[in-house]
């Protein structure tokens, strides 16, 4: 099977390098981390995105043209994000951003491409005044955050994803469903952990459930580093179970922790989290102690499984990242990092890469911002191969909002179809 | 080291003031930095309330919580700012910076739509200075602002802690100037000290080692010194040469003094002669009160058989009384060569002294003959002592008879003689007046009457144990101080055959 995989593999290489396309390349700008506590989540939106691209380009690209990423490491520092910002807008090359990863980065972005998306006098005279609208586009970023998705930002941005909103509101329902009505919130202290804060906070009062106890935790914080403190503050208030906004590192940590302190309550996390090394770091800290850190956990998703071969999008997803294994510049690559195989996050990241050549594709020879809004705004019910049509308009950037909810069964995350059991 | 013993007490006095001014400025300088950074802090922390506050309403009637979230994580970066909340109007935080939580300080505030400020201890952040900023009036909400109070604190530390590094700094350039200084004074002071060691080390001869030029032409009190000390060298050293050849004068004189009392001593005849054959004993010795002295005795044997004897004492004492002795008793000796007459020969030496006695010095003279075989004594005395008649087991008689005017006073003073019979065993005892006017430390004179006790007590012996005794008694009488006077003693025994003993 294996030798057949690869045999196959050469043959469509061999193939796609006869059609490779060598026009004048089509360059997208992303900035993420590839280094600090959340370079996974970079890595891999980023490899998802490379694989579809390279098959793209392999088959003869955009009208001949080759799609590059110009990929840029911001640490997951929102100045970093808004310095890389700078340096695409004052590309001419760059023709929009993409991919980028972060709601406390991309938060601070955003007014930036409000304010640098402006009118344009193109021609004064005593006659006529000509304008035109110099738009900056930011097409599917990695984060559910909901100044994207609601003014004044949200015409700048295009959404494929669901947002946190619909995340907590998917957990929160869960947890009332099976009678889990006392909810703590474990969140990063920025706006991505506001974001799920706010989020669960206006799921609550939808299915009577209440928050009784939130504690925060330092953005960047390691996996080395306690929880102890916040694990005691939500362990006082009795909750039923605790929903966790924050990266994979701290994430978990927090449970290593609350398990450590014999809390046994489900422990949410955001798609945001990177659930296979959130997963990693959990079997290997399970293994050096001789626990079980990844029972009751329950991890929201906002694509399908990568494992589900009934869609047509994650046969190719597989095969793409079989053939092409994408690999960061080396400029931005981290040597401690060992890429995943398949991951929910690299999977995204493909769906977003396949709209943006579909968008891109259909704009045609003019991709100024305002064509691509146009292009944008028209698609309906486009099938992505996820079993979900995906469709947006001049007042809905939105391009998804359905939620996977998903648990670790056998070290990897199947669909949860069960309400969640407590661990142990 | 007087250098360094000068540098201690500048030193001391430095860390004094040094000291003094160090806590002066640090007191000056840390009230002063904490007001104005008070103010700069609480101005920085109303700023930003402020600026939250009017943009914050806006994002909370359009129900974003991350960017406000987003926009007091930008002003929580801030350095100072420890912490930044909004909080809706229903009393919920809707965002803030605290981790892990909100502390339990904060969690229940008074607010009435007016800008407060508040010193707040906030646990897990430290002092605060807390500041209240309502929005719309406190309608629509309230912004906290937290300014680190520690943060002011530290900055007064290291702002104190740099102004002492530059205290100390200049303390020790001080430190280095002043030892300069100190040392540049002491050099002198020093190489005085040195110098005057040096002076009495070499015993205050010349030769030492001088003071340096630079030194005594400094114009400062030191040169002053310097100068005194050089001076006062010069003086010390001349004086102690002067001393010295004055010491040297005087041992030479002392040993011609010396000579001379072996002259003088030369010219009388030693006492306790032999007198073979005839029945004579005698014996003679005199004590000057210092090297050479006034008196005198002599005595010889005639080739007829008489005893020549005298006893004598010059007026004065030392070399002119004892040239004077000398030139006397020589008279009186070549006088009896050529004259068995006592008066004669008084009265020839008489006219002999007198004749150009500018000095006005005299001398009294006992002299006689003792004819050995018979006792018959001629004698004639020129103003001395009366000798003592001394006979054993009686009382001493003094010879009254015969008592002329004393010698070199007049020269034409008759002399007259006198004879007395010596009873065998009977004895002649002559002295001076060194004798009986020898006197113990009260002043009490020895006087004849202890004179005449020894005469009766050791008459039995030879004329030198009676001799002995007198001038041991004179010599215990008068104590450890010198003689005052010459003394002189002579005793002469007639002993013919068959005398006791």
């Amino acid at each position: 099977m294996r030798r057949l995989v690869v045999a196959l593999g050469l043959a469509l290489g061999l193939g796609a390098r006869a059609n490779a396309a060598e026009g004048e390349p089509i360059v997208i700008g992303m900035s993420a981390a590839f280094s600090g506590p959340s370079a996974a989540l970079g890595i891999e939106v980023y490899r998802g995105a490379q694989a579809y691209f390279a098959a793209v380009n392999a088959a003869g690209g955009i009208d001949g043209q080759p799609v590059v990423i110009r990929a840029l490491d911001d640490r997951y520092d929102p100045e970093s994000a808004v310095e890389n910002t700078l340096r695409f807008l004052d590309d001419t090359d760059v023709v929009v951003l993409f991919n980028y990863v972060g709601t406390p980065t991309v938060t601070r972005v955003l007014p930036l491409l409000k304010l640098k998306s402006r009118a344009e006098m193109l021609l004064d005279t005593d006659f006529f005044k000509l304008w035109t609208q110099r738009d900056i586009l930011l097409f599917f970023a990695f984060t559910g955050a909901q100044p994207l998705r609601e003014p004044p930002y949200g015409d700048f941005v295009f959404n494929l994803r669901a947002s946190y909103r619909d995340e907590t509101d998917a957990l929160v329902r869960h947890f009332a469903a099976s009678g889990r009505r006392r909810i703590g919130v474990f969140y990063q202290a920025d706006a991505y952990g506001r974001s799920g804060w706010d989020g669960v906070r206006r799921a609550l009062p939808r299915y009577r459930a209440a928050l009784v106890a939130e504690a925060t935790y330092r953005r960047g914080a390691g996996f080395g580093e306690s929880f102890a403190r916040q694990v005691d503050i939500l362990r006082r208030a009795e909750p039923d179970a605790v929903i966790a906004v924050g990266s994979y590192a701290a994430c978990a940590g927090f449970v290593r922790d609350a398990r450590d302190a014999g809390l046994r309550i489900p422990i949410a996390n955001l798609s945001f989290v990177g659930s296979e090394n959130l997963l990693a770091y959990l079997r290997d800290a399970g293994e050096r102690r001789g626990r079980d850190y990844t029972r009751g956990l329950v991890n929201a998703q906002v694509v399908p499984s990568y494992e589900d071969l009934s869609l047509p999008a994650v046969v190719t997803y597989r095969e793409h990242m079989a053939r092409h294994d994408p690999r960061p510049a080396p400029e931005l690559a981290t040597p401690t990092y060992r890429p995943l195989p398949y991951s929910f996050a690299g999977f995204e990241g493909y769906l977003n890469a396949k709209l943006l050549t579909e968008i891109l594709r259909r704009a045609g020879d003019a991709r100024s911002p305002a064509r691509l809004r146009e292009v944008a705004e028209d698609i309906r019910a486009l099938d992505l191969g996820i079993g979900t049509p995906v469709g947006f308009s001049a007042h809905d950037h939105q391009g998804l909002d359905r939620v996977y909810l998903t648990t670790v069964e056998e070290d990897r995350f199947v669909p949860l179809h069960e309400p969640a059991v407590a661990a142990e | 080291m007087p250098g360094s013993r000068l540098f201690r007490k500048t030193l001391a006095v430095m860390v004094v003031l040094f000291g003094i001014i160090s806590v002066a400025t640090s007191l000056l300088y840390g009230g002063e930095l904490h007001r104005s950074m008070r103010a700069e802090y609480e101005s920085k922390g109303r700023a930003i309330g402020q600026s939250i506050s009017d943009a914050g309403v806006e994002l909370l009637l359009n129900r974003d919580v991350e960017t406000i979230q987003a926009t007091i994580d930008q002003y929580a970066e801030i350095p100072g700012v420890s912490y930044v909340a909004v909080q809706e109007s229903d009393d919920t935080l809707i965002a803030h910076t605290f981790v892990p939580e909100v502390p339990a300080a904060l969690r229940e505030l008074a607010r009435d739509g007016e800008v407060r400020l508040l010193e707040l201890p906030v646990e897990g952040i430290g002092d605060t200075l807390h500041i209240t900023t309502p929005m719309l009036g406190g309608v629509a909400g309230h912004v906290y602002v937290g300014m680190d109070l520690g943060v002011i604190r530290a900055r007064i530390w290291s702002g104190v802690l740099r102004l002492q590094l530059l205290i100390g700094a200049l303390f020790l350039a001080s430190v280095g100037v002043a030892s300069l200084l100190v040392r540049r004074i002491a050099r002198p002071l020093v190489r005085l000290a040195e110098h005057t060691r040096a002076l009495s080390a070499a015993g205050f001869e010349a030769g030492g080692p001088p003071l340096d030029a630079a030194t005594l032409a400094a114009k400062d009190e030191v040169g002053d010194l310097a100068r005194s000390l050089d001076g006062m060298s010069h003086e010390l050293r001349d004086s102690i040469e002067r001393l010295r050849q004055a010491t040297a004068a005087r041992e030479r004189l002392e040993s011609e003094l010396r000579i001379a009392r072996e002259i003088q001593m030369g010219i009388l005849p030693k006492g306790e002669p032999h007198f073979p054959n005839l029945p004579l004993r005698l014996d003679a010795s005199v004590h000057p009160a210092r090297e050479v002295g006034g008196d005198f005795y002599d005595f010889f044997l005639t080739e007829d058989e008489r005893l020549y004897f005298a006893i004598g004492d010059v007026s004065g004492k030392g070399v002119p009384a004892a040239l004077f002795m000398a030139v006397t008793a020589t008279l009186l000796r070549n006088a009896a060569r050529g004259s068995a007459d006592p008066a004669r020969i008084l009265a020839q030496a008489n006219r002999e002294l007198s004749r150009d006695n500018d000095s006005g010095m005299f001398v009294t003279v006992f002299l006689g003959f003792l004819e050995a075989r018979t006792g018959r004594v001629s004698y004639c005395n020129g103003g001395h002592n009366p000798p003592y008649l001394v006979t054993a087991g009686a009382a001493p008689r003094a010879i009254e008879d015969g008592r002329c005017a004393l010698l070199g006073w007049a020269s034409e003073t008759a002399y007259r003689a006198s004879e007395l019979v010596l009873a065998p065993g009977q004895s002649l005892f002559l002295y001076t007046d060194g004798v009986t006017e020898a006197h113990d430390p009260s002043g009490a004179l020895f006087t004849e009457r202890r004179l005449e006790a020894l005469l009766v007590r050791d008459t039995a012996g030879p004329p030198a144990t009676l001799t002995a005794a007198v001038l041991r008694a004179v010599d215990a009488f008068a104590g450890a101080g010198p003689p005052a006077d010459d003394v002189t003693v002579m005793a002469l025994r007639f002993e013919p055959e068959g005398a006791a003993p």
